[in-house]
């Protein structure tokens, strides 16, 4: 029990640390020659159609959830409650999380070409269609949070044990 | 380990052990990794360079690509991402031999 409370107040510091000093913003990359703004490449930031800045935005909503969900679950797991409900309910909430980014990235150069189709600046390509599926399938997040709400189940299962054990006299 | 989960053993020592191999292989994999990426960069491989006609030239041009995504985690040129999979992975490890523990004791229970 010792090494989970430890182990979580490390990762909790780590965490605190890495989003204050560094940051993220998700989907974004610098290149050489302008910025990668969810597959397609701008000047500067403020060229991106409205479509990338939208996804870049949503994105970072999704990242701010994830920080806090997982800060609420590392302060329980310091305080030594490791099968509760409300664990359950946060490790599920992050797999979620994870699921819908991975979902994000993956299919939102799809959704900022069909935007273009529909407004009528771009035929629809459907090269994207094809290359999304694929991507989708070999996903880290989409894997990851799968992973994490499975293992939400399996914490849902020990909690269930345990609340049988505390009534048993 | 979903072999495990399949038979209905969730927190069979089996179980948590495998967890635990996977956490650790993440964290092997990031060593070896950032150990590569370091020894490249003190000692780069040089290509092969054919032998090129007379006039003409190839000019060499470092590209430096910096990715602000989420969970990157470059910092210093050194990736952290698999040494925090690895990580919470073992942490959940330790976490499912607490349920294993619960579950040997409730089992004992008369």
């Amino acid at each position: 029990m010792n090494r989970i409370k430890i182990m979580s107040r490390i990762l909790k510091i780590l965490s605190l640390l890495y989003f204050v000093f560094f940051g993220c913003l998700p989907f974004v990359r610098k290149m050489p020659d302008g910025v990668q703004i969810v597959w397609g490449t701008y000047t500067t930031f403020s060229d991106a159609p409205f479509g990338a800045k939208l996804i870049v935005v949503l994105g970072a909503g999704l990242i701010f959830a994830v920080v806090i969900t997982w800060y609420q679950l590392l302060n329980l797991f310091e305080k030594g409650i490791i099968f509760s409900g409300r664990n359950v309910q946060l490790l599920g909430r992050i797999g979620c999380l994870a699921f819908i980014y991975g979902f994000l990235g993956i299919f939102s150069p799809l959704l900022i070409s069909t935007w273009f189709a529909w407004i009528g600046s771009f035929p629809m390509s459907l090269n994207f269609v094809w290359i999304s599926i694929c991507a989708f399938l070999t996903s880290p997040w989409v894997i990851v949070g799968l992973f994490l709400v499975v293992i939400s189940r399996i914490m849902d299962e020990g909690r269930k044990i345990q609340e049988e054990q505390e009534l048993t006299v | 380990m979903f072999g495990f989960y399949e038979r209905g053993l969730i927190f069979a020592s089996e179980a948590v052990r495998c967890i635990k191999f996977l956490g650790l292989l993440c964290v092997a994999q990031w060593i070896l990794g950032t150990t590569y990426h370091i020894l490249l960069k003190y000692y780069p491989i040089i290509p092969f360079q054919p032998t090129l006609p007379p006039g003409v030239s190839v000019t060499v041009k470092e590209a430096t690509i910096s990715r602000m995504g989420f969970f990157s985690f470059d910092i210093w040129g050194i990736n952290f991402g698999f040494l925090l999979a690895g990580t919470v992975i073992v942490l959940i490890a330790w976490i499912m031999d607490e349920g294993r523990k619960i579950q040997e004791e409730q089992e004992l229970t008369v």
